[in-house]
């Protein structure tokens, strides 16, 4: 077991995804944290270390698209060059190689978002510092670090999800069009159609999750540790399906 | 352990996806013994990588029983997975990682450290290509690459299909050299492949499979002998009077376009240059006949496709 972990380690750190995606990533923060420094105005709209957890908030849809990324791929990438067959040969027990890779994947994932999250919140509290307002209000602190450890989870949330539509359909492009359909085309159309319905709808609870009070679905409040719950029922679930899936199915 | 390797009744049909079925392994029984190199013949079809896949659990069987290193597959499967390396088909590897990285992802199932990747390499000459990327491979030394990772495992057997699609004749001839090796290091080779002189001259025992279902198996000079192959080649200047020459003489032959077959065993060659002596005919050629197991291979499979259902 131990050393199926450390090779599956060896893999998801290895992957050149990873590290394009981590490095685009951290172009990204440090280019939108520069162009914030740059534009910000002390005089009409100072860049304020206060608004950071809502700054946090707006980015967590990209942490889960990372997150979706680099599990459809992790998995998927598997079945395109037909690896799984090596892998299988050197450890059969399918459920065991599944779930270990959901698990490391997840892992890796939930590190990697929070590092980068860690980064932006660094940065951007360097930058209202040196221009901007670095005064923050009580409980900050931990409004900031909630905000981070929700986003990296999501994002952990979203590789499983993502990698077991890739075990499903045992590939990464597949999964990928399938997570975009279902989000924005099916629960669009439900939410459109029936907008109470947004309570068990992934997108409304990943929001939900997100939001520091919940989300308010026409009468009632999704709070958020309600929501959390739903979003992790669809990861395990799927991963549930995708794993049966590849234990009963043949590999070839 | 008498057998490394026991088939009963092994069936595998796949669904077709416009209804149907189509029938890949039909009822095969096949028993590989310890030791030595077995060979795993058929034609394009025949069932013998979906063979493969059911022996290491990749395909469940539609009936039958499969059992690896008394293990049955695939409920024991982990308990001998550990003794067992295997290529099926092309090498599945990743392409972005280097030939050491590859390795080393799969040795870290079993913890197998560096030293044992290193010798794998080396032994299957790749060692000096190793921090290159798998991508820029050729097909050879991505074979050899499958090779090495079935051997990082110290295995006790090696089922490998098809080992030397792709090599060039001299990677060709090392494989040759390396299975034979392996068998005689008292590893059971399990190996298929379409190269039937390579197999002749490597394999100590063979079995041939047409449509799914077992033709012949057994040592390879068993399997030789079973389609004839007694009698010799003679040439000579006048073949007519050589033939008249040896009926005289009681020795059955017949004329060919360019040489003459007598129908007597190889050690009885002396009574029939001597009787051409004799009459002042005098050979140019004599040799045995020999079947070759591509002529063996040909002609059961034609059969076993003539007999179908």
């Amino acid at each position: 077991m131990i050393g199926l972990v450390s090779s599956e380690w060896l893999r998801l750190r290895s992957r050149r995804l990873v590290k394009v995606l981590a490095g685009l990533a951290l172009l990204g923060i440090v280019v939108a944290v520069t162009i914030a420094a740059v534009q910000s105005d002390q005089a009409v709209q100072p860049l304020r270390a206060a608004d950071l957890p809502d700054i946090v908030r707006g980015t967590a849809f990209i942490a889960i698209l990372i997150g979706l990324v680099i599990g459809a791929s992790a998995v998927g990438a598997s079945w395109q060059a037909g690896t799984i067959t090596t892998i299988l040969s050197w450890e059969p027990r399918r459920i065991r190689v599944a779930l270990v890779r959901a698990a490391v994947v997840a892992l890796g994932t939930l590190v990697l978002v929070a590092a980068l999250l860690g980064i932006f919140v660094a940065l951007f509290f360097f930058a209202t510092s040196v221009r901007g307002v670095s005064s923050t209000p009580p409980g900050w602190g931990s409004d900031v670090a909630g905000v981070v450890a929700r986003g990296a989870a999501l994002a952990a949330a979203g590789s499983i999800i993502g990698g077991a539509i890739a075990m499903i359909g045992r590939n990464t492009a597949a999964a990928l069009g399938a997570v975009f359909v279902y989000l924005v085309v099916f629960e669009g159309i439900l939410r459109g159609l029936r907008p109470g319905l947004g309570r068990f709808l992934l997108g409304d609870n990943i929001a939900a999750v997100m939001s520091p009070r919940g989300l308010e679905i026409e009468d009632s409040i999704l709070t958020p540790g309600r929501a959390a719950v739903v979003v992790a029922t669809y990861a395990l679930g799927l991963l549930a399906v995708a794993t049966a899936s590849f234990r009963l199915r043949d590999v070839q | 352990m008498s057998a490394v390797i026991e088939i009963e009744g092994l069936r595998k049909e796949y669904r077709r996806l416009r209804g149907g079925r189509t029938l890949a392994v039909d009822t095969l029984d096949l028993e590989v013994p310890e030791g030595g190199v077995f060979g795993f013949l058929g034609p394009n079809g025949a069932g013998k990588t979906t063979t493969i896949r059911c022996l290491l659990g990749l395909v469940a069987p539609s009936a039958g029983r499969v059992r690896l290193l008394d293990a049955d597959v695939p409920g024991q499967l982990p308990s001998a997975i550990r003794q067992v390396g295997s290529i099926v088909e092309t090498p599945a590897l990743f392409p972005r990682f280097t030939g050491r990285r590859n390795l080393a992802i799969l040795g870290r199932i079993d913890g197998i450290g560096a030293s044992a990747i290193d010798s794998s390499l080396e032994r299957v000459g790749l060692a000096d290509r190793a921090g290159d990327l798998v991508k820029t491979y050729s097909l050879g030394m991505k074979q050899r690459l499958g090779i090495a990772a079935a051997l990082l495992k110290d295995p006790a057997v090696l089922v490998l299909d098809e080992p030397a699609n792709g090599l060039d004749p001299a990677g060709i001839v090392e494989v040759r050299q390396l299975l034979r090796s392996l068998g005689a290091e008292g590893r059971t080779v399990f190996v298929s492949s379409h190269i039937l002189s390579e197999i002749q001259q490597t394999a100590d025992r063979v079995a041939i499979i047409a449509r799914g279902r077992l033709v012949t198996s057994g040592p390879v000079g068993d399997v030789l002998a079973s389609r004839g192959g007694e009698g010799l080649i003679v040439r000579l200047g006048d073949l007519r009077a050589g033939l008249d020459t040896l009926m005289a003489a009681g020795i059955e032959a017949a004329m060919t376009a360019d040489a003459l077959h007598v129908s007597l065993p190889a050690h009885e060659s002396e009574r029939v240059t001597r009787t051409l002596a004799e009459r002042g005919l005098f050979v140019s050629e004599l040799r045995p006949d020999e079947v070759d197991l591509e002529t063996v291979f040909l002609e059961l499979t034609r059969d076993a496709s003539e007999h179908a259902p």
